[in-house]
């Protein structure tokens, strides 16, 4: 019987502690995010709707300090012209870049238009979809912001 | 007694423990799928070709079988879902592929349209904005392109 109840208090203890285990797992995540996680839209290819995506994640970041903030901005379709290196927005997202501001361009469009990264401004990050790149974000917990 | 009342509580910490374990696998696994809400409002040919490729794109990439996908329409967007619609072909091709349609049953009444003048196998929505609501209520992803 007390063997018994020695095995039976080693499974109970070890159910706990894998639970303990989780739930400081979890928090350990937590800790690593930043506070805000935005992650902007943008299929224009326009100079102007650029500067308001641009001018809303830069706002965004000095208000709330870059600690708190992780920004993201994914260009899709006719969007991602202003990504390339002749683009009218480019030292705006040079800029973006420098302030830590990560810019994602959409393999897809760049697939269908013959697009290739060393036809985008340096630094900028290719994903296989854009899309699925947000769709991804938004799983987990991050904000949609359609400029 | 005291025994007993120990042994009680232990199985009690494991059958917690056990449950706990149980109730996060199968809602994941329900979850598996991806679900998508396309939000369109322009009645522009080209913003619907940008929202019917971004769909057909991402089936592609992750499977059909993976990903549940709705475009909602309403205000001018429902002229798009027309009969004559300029983007007939392409609403054949989405609704092939198990892409859920939606007009704005609300934005309809408003425009005087009736079911008799959309395109043939769309679904309704007694109102647009609220589907969009409950879904992403829901967790949909939502997107608005």
């Amino acid at each position: 019987m007390k063997s018994f109840l020695h095995s039976l208090l080693l499974v109970a203890m070890l159910a706990l502690g894998s639970i303990a285990q989780h739930a400081l797992a979890d928090q350990g995540a937590g800790n690593n995010k930043a506070k805000y996680q935005l992650v902007f839209h943008v299929s224009e290819n326009n100079p102007q709707q650029w500067q308001v995506a641009l001018n809303n994640a830069l706002a965004f970041q000095r208000n709330v300090g870059k600690d708190d903030a992780q920004v993201e901005i994914v260009a899709i379709g006719p969007g991602l012209d202003m990504l390339k290196i002749d683009s009218k927005a480019a030292s705006r997202i040079t800029q973006a870049l420098d302030n830590s501001i990560d810019v994602v361009a959409c393999g897809e469009t760049m697939r269908a238009t013959k697009v290739t990264a060393a036809d985008l401004i340096g630094g900028v990050r290719v994903v296989p979809g854009g899309i699925i790149e947000i769709a991804d974000r938004q799983r987990a917990g991050w904000v949609y912001i359609r400029p | 007694m005291k025994q007993t009342l120990a042994v009680t509580a232990l199985l009690a910490a494991v059958a917690v423990a056990g449950l706990q374990g149980c109730a996060s696998t199968p809602a994941a696994k329900a979850d598996d799928r991806h679900r998508i809400v396309f939000h369109v409002t322009d009645g522009d040919p080209a913003k619907w070709n940008i929202v019917l490729n971004n769909a057909g794109n991402v089936q592609d990439a992750l499977g059909r079988d993976k990903v549940v996908i709705e475009i909602v329409t309403h205000g001018p967007g429902i002229n798009m879902l027309k009969a004559e619609s300029t983007v007939a072909p392409r609403l054949a091709q989405a609704l092939d592929r198990n892409v859920g349609l939606y007009a704005c049953e609300f934005t309809m009444r408003q425009a005087k349209v009736t079911k008799a003048d959309m395109y043939a196998g769309i679904a309704y929505a007694p109102s647009g904005v609220t589907r969009i609501i409950q879904r992403q209520e829901e967790g949909w992803t939502y997107l608005r392109p």
